[in-house]
C-alpha cells in the first residue's frame, strides 16, 4: 500500500449513494420507453431482409402467380437469377448429395448436392414405376406430349446423380415441367460437368402452397464452383403446369382448361357427376342419403358451376 | 465474313449473357479447318476456349471482320450484321438447353440454303451436327 511521507494513507473516495426517487424511476423508464419506440420506427423503415428479392424479372417465390403462367415461358428468373447459396457453399469442392425426409403429408422436400464426376451413373437407368409420389395421379389427355399429363420427375435429374427410385427426389411433376422446365438446366449442368471436370452446386426445392399435395413448381439454383459461377449460375423457378389442363394441387386431380399458358387462366372447375332432382331444382353427390323420387331423379356431368347456373342449389345435406 | 454460332435443338444461343454448353472437340474441329485458310476472330470472352489456336480476339470483332474472315460467335446477336455475312456454319448441340437470346439469322428463309450436313461426335456431346448455310 502506497503510504506518503506524513505516512498518510489516502482514503478511497466514497461514493454518497442513496436509494433513487420515484420521479427519477419513473423519468428512468419513459426513457427507455422512448428508446425502445425509436428503435423499432428504425428497424422498420430498414428494408426487408432477403426473402428471395426482387430484380430482374421482378419475381420473388412468394408471389408466384399461376394464373400468369405463359407455355412460352416454362420458368422465370427468382432474384434476379443470383443462387441463394453462401459464399462458403460457393467454395466447395466436397462431393455430397442430400435428400430431405419426406414431410408428413408425403411430400419431398430440398435436393441438394455438388455435382461432379464422381456423382454422375454410369450404369442405366432403373425403373421407378412403384414410386407413387404426394398427389400422383395416372391420367392421360390427347393434348399431352406422350399422354401422361404426369411424370414422377427427378428433383436432381439422374443424368446428374444418378438416384434411381430414391422417394425422397421423386415428385409429381407435369410432363411439360419435366421437359421443358426442369431437363434443359439438368442437360446444361451435366454438359458443363463432363467437360470442365468441375462442380457445381445443385439444388431443388419444391414449392407448395398450404398441405396441397402436388407442388406448384420447383426452384432451381445452380453455381459452378471452380470458375466461381462463369460457366453456371442460376436460380428459377418452373412452373408444374401443362398447358390447356387445370390442375387442383391440393389433391392432383385435373381437367382440361384452354385457357392454362395463355398467362390469363380462367378458373373452371372439374367435371363431376351429380344427381339433380328436376322438381326441387337440388343437386346431390351420387351417393346422397336423400331419397330422391323416380320420376324427377336426373343425372349431370358438368361442372357445379354450369350446374348452378341452370338454377339448381346444392343440397343442404351432402353440401356438393 | 463466315459465322460459326452453337445452337441448342430450338435455335437458343444464350442464357443470362453465358454460353449454353461448350466442347473442346469441337472447338479443335474449327481451329484446324480455319487453319491456314482464314483469320479467326472472336470475342475476349471465347479466346480461353481455343488454346495455342492463332485468333484475334476483341470485343468489336465483328465490326472488325473483313470479307473471308470468320468469326465465332457466343453472345452477340448477329441481326444488326446480316448484310456482312456471306456463310453461316451452325452447330447444333442436339441438346435442350435453357436460353433467352436466340440465333437471330433466319437461315430457314428464303435468302439462305443449306450447303452441307455433317454429324460428328464431340468431347463432351454425343452428337454434334453442322450445318453450313450459303446465300441464295
Amino acid at each position: 500500500m502506497y503510504r506518503n511521507a506524513n505516512n498518510y494513507r489516502p482514503r478511497k473516495k466514497r461514493r454518497r449513494q442513496s436509494r433513487p426517487s420515484l420521479w427519477q424511476m419513473l423519468l428512468t423508464t419513459a426513457l427507455m420507453l422512448l428508446l425502445w419506440v425509436l428503435f423499432t420506427r428504425l428497424l422498420d423503415s430498414l428494408p426487408e431482409p432477403a426473402a428471395p428479392d426482387v430484380e430482374g424479372t421482378g419475381v420473388s417465390l412468394g408471389d408466384i402467380d399461376m394464373a400468369a403462367f405463359r407455355k412460352e415461358e416454362p420458368w422465370i428468373d427468382i432474384n434476379g437469377g443470383v443462387p441463394g447459396f453462401t459464399q462458403e457453399e460457393r467454395t466447395s469442392t466436397e462431393p455430397f448429395e442430400t435428400y430431405a425426409e419426406l414431410d408428413e403429408l408425403g411430400r419431398c422436400g430440398v435436393a441438394y448436392a455438388n455435382i461432379c464426376r464422381e456423382l454422375m451413373p454410369e450404369d442405366e437407368r432403373e425403373g421407378i414405376g412403384q414410386v407413387k409420389p404426394s398427389g400422383w395421379q395416372s391420367v392421360k389427355y390427347d393434348i399431352v406430349d406422350g399422354k401422361y399429363l404426369y411424370n414422377r420427375c427427378h428433383l436432381i435429374g439422374f443424368q446428374l446423380a444418378g438416384e434411381n427410385a430414391n422417394k425422397q427426389n421423386l415428385i409429381t411433376g407435369t410432363r411439360y415441367l419435366n421437359i421443358e422446365g426442369m431437363l434443359p438446366f439438368e442437360n446444361m449442368v451435366a454438359d458443363y460437368v463432363k467437360e470442365t471436370d468441375n462442380h457445381v452446386l445443385y439444388r431443388v426445392t419444391p414449392v407448395y402452397q398450404g398441405s396441397d399435395l402436388v407442388a406448384i413448381g420447383v426452384q432451381m439454383e445452380g453455381w459452378s464452383v471452380e470458375d466461381e459461377g462463369d460457366g453456371i449460375a442460376f436460380n428459377v423457378f418452373c412452373y408444374n403446369a401443362q398447358p390447356g389442363i387445370a390442375i387442383d394441387y391440393a389433391t392432383g386431380e385435373s381437367w382440361e382448361n384452354a385457357s392454362v399458358g395463355t398467362g390469363q387462366t380462367v378458373q373452371t372447375d372439374p367435371s363431376q357427376t351429380y344427381q339433380l332432382n328436376t322438381k326441387t331444382k337440388k343437386f346431390h353427390l351420387p351417393d346422397c342419403s336423400i331419397a330422391i323420387d323416380e320420376a324427377n331423379r336426373g343425372v349431370y356431368t358438368g361442372q357445379r358451376a354450369d350446374l348452378i347456373e341452370m338454377g339448381y342449389e346444392p343440397c343442404g345435406r351432402c353440401k356438393p | 465474313m463466315t459465322v460459326l454460332v452453337c445452337v441448342e435443338d430450338r435455335l437458343g444461343q444464350s442464357f443470362h449473357g453465358k454460353r449454353l454448353s461448350r466442347d473442346r472437340a469441337l472447338c479443335a474441329r474449327i481451329a484446324a479447318a480455319a487453319s491456314g485458310r482464314a483469320l479467326l476472330r472472336m470475342s475476349p470472352y471465347s479466346q480461353p476456349l481455343f488454346p495455342n489456336t492463332p485468333l484475334l480476339a476483341s470485343e468489336d470483332y465483328l465490326d472488325q471482320a473483313e470479307p473471308g474472315e470468320w468469326c465465332f460467335v457466343e453472345r452477340e446477336d448477329l441481326a444488326a450484321y446480316e448484310e456482312k455475312i456471306e456463310r453461316i456454319v451452325l452447330y447444333r448441340w442436339e441438346r435442350t438447353y435453357p436460353f433467352d437470346q436466340t440465333f437471330a439469322i433466319p437461315v430457314q428463309g428464303e435468302g439462305w440454303r443449306l450447303v452441307s450436313q455433317e454429324g460428328f461426335a464431340g468431347f463432351s456431346h454425343e452428337k454434334i451436327t453442322e450445318e453450313v448455310y450459303e446465300r441464295v
